[in-house]
């Protein structure tokens, strides 16, 4: 089959590579001159399954109401008309129960499982390198609340079998012996 | 001071923009055409199928089409009647270079605190984070700027701060956090490999692999059905 592909970021590429290996006719287009220019190109560079969290989780509202006050929030919503903004959020906030929660969990957690273990088949096949590390991810806490939250997340991460450790200050430094463990809160 | 962290093994780290180049030129080696500088305009479609893409370059035509655009998916999608709820949520990066090693992180962390992700790579240091609801605008935001520096500041050294590149980027998110992987009901060659928020690296390759056996008429290694945009119906 011929097949065009609309977008040369990092999903479009994965999907002429797939689709070529299957003996199909690829093409892919992009406005820009080079691939992964876009959103592909400076992201933070977590390759996370772990980490694989939707945001509609039942907290999320009263959440984001008391990151507005923050100076340095994560979320920022600029005050603007735009009906498909509107109509993304009111969706988004349908998804903020525990029932939702579980189900778009374990929907994330599925795919990224199984791109992970593709990442690595690939490595693997192709010798392909990219500044890469194998060597896990560190979630940092700085407060008791922080750490109760943890908890729950330990207890879906042992529901779906994913590794995981809580570690203690010492520990934190046995990984990443760089790390500034008096940073204020 | 921090209290305790959260590790997870299985994970890990990488630059997407090297991989996709490199991944791009060994698939060009293999045969795939890429078309650059080609500004994708829009669809032609029948009732049942799409007939061909409008570009800058020409009509193109194949026998399947591919979206993955991002956050433009749903621009593209909506002339054809078909509603993606994904909307951008912008996000921002700064890229140091690495001075010194011995205060540099060696692996990826995230400071839970300000939802800032630290990761080295190679001979840099890459922190990422902040969402911004903020429509289609590139504008780069002095303060979020401030906060990705703080993060960083706060926890490690070892990379250069005055020398960092800034940049910012539009994540695709869905309402329910699951990514669009799969056929548009309506149109018998139409697939969708889009909205996949925070997580477009992580899932790049499984979403590519499992889109490819859709298309190809193979069973995926894992279930699909409750990834395709029939979900939101």
């Amino acid at each position: 089959m011929k097949i065009i592909i609309l977008g040369a970021g990092v999903i479009g590429v994965t999907s002429a590579w797939y689709l070529n290996s299957l003996g199909h006719e690829v093409i892919v287009v992009d406005r820009q001159p080079e691939p992964g220019l876009e959103t592909s190109f400076a992201n933070a560079g977590q390759v996370s399954p772990g980490y694989s969290t939707p945001w509609a989780a039942p907290g999320l509202p009263m959440k984001a109401i008391g990151w507005m006050m923050q100076r340095h929030s994560p979320l920022v919503i600029r005050k603007r008309i735009d009906f498909a903004m509107f109509r993304w959020m009111e969706q988004l906030l349908k998804n903020c129960n525990a029932h939702a929660y579980d189900i778009n969990k374990g929907r994330m957690l599925r795919v990224a499982e199984y791109s992970r273990d593709c990442l690595d088949a690939l490595r693997e096949e192709t010798g392909l390198t990219y500044d890469d590390r194998q060597r896990g991810l560190i979630q940092l806490f700085r407060t008791e609340k922080q750490i109760d939250k943890a908890y729950h997340d330990m207890k879906l991460l042992s529901d779906s079998a994913i590794p995981h450790e809580l570690l203690n200050v010492n520990q934190i430094l046995e990984h990443e012996p760089a790390c500034r463990t008096r940073a204020g809160c | 001071m921090l209290k305790a962290g959260l590790y997870l093994p299985g994970d890990q780290s990488g630059d997407a923009h090297i991989f996709t180049q490199r991944l791009a030129k060994m698939a060009a080696a293999k045969g795939v055409t890429f078309l650059y500088d080609t500004t994708i305009k829009g669809m032609d479609a029948a009732a049942d199928e799409v007939m061909s893409i409008r570009t800058s370059k020409g009509h193109l035509r194949a026998d399947a089409y591919v979206v993955s655009m991002g956050s433009y998916s749903p621009l593209l999608l909506r002339p054809l009647g078909v509603h993606l709820p994904v909307y951008p949520v912008k996000g921002y990066s700064l890229t140091l270079p690495l001075t010194d090693e011995s205060h540099a992180p060696l692996s990826t962390v995230n400071d839970e605190t300000y939802k800032v992700a630290i990761t080295r790579l190679g001979s840099r240091i890459r922190v990422g984070g902040t969402a911004e609801l903020t429509g289609y605008n590139l504008r780069l935001s002095p303060d979020r700027r401030e906060t990705l520096e703080l993060s960083f500041s706060e926890l490690f050294g070892g990379g250069d701060l005055s020398a960092a590149t800034y940049w910012t980027g539009l994540r695709p998110n869905t309402p329910d956090g699951t990514p669009v992987i799969g056929p548009v009901p309506r149109f018998s060659n139409l697939w969708l490999n889009t909205g996949h928020g925070t997580l477009g690296w992580t899932m790049a390759c499984g979403s590519g692999r499992i889109l490819a056996d859709m298309i190809h008429g193979r069973k995926p290694d894992i279930p699909v059905l409750d990834l395709s945009i029939s979900r939101y119906r």
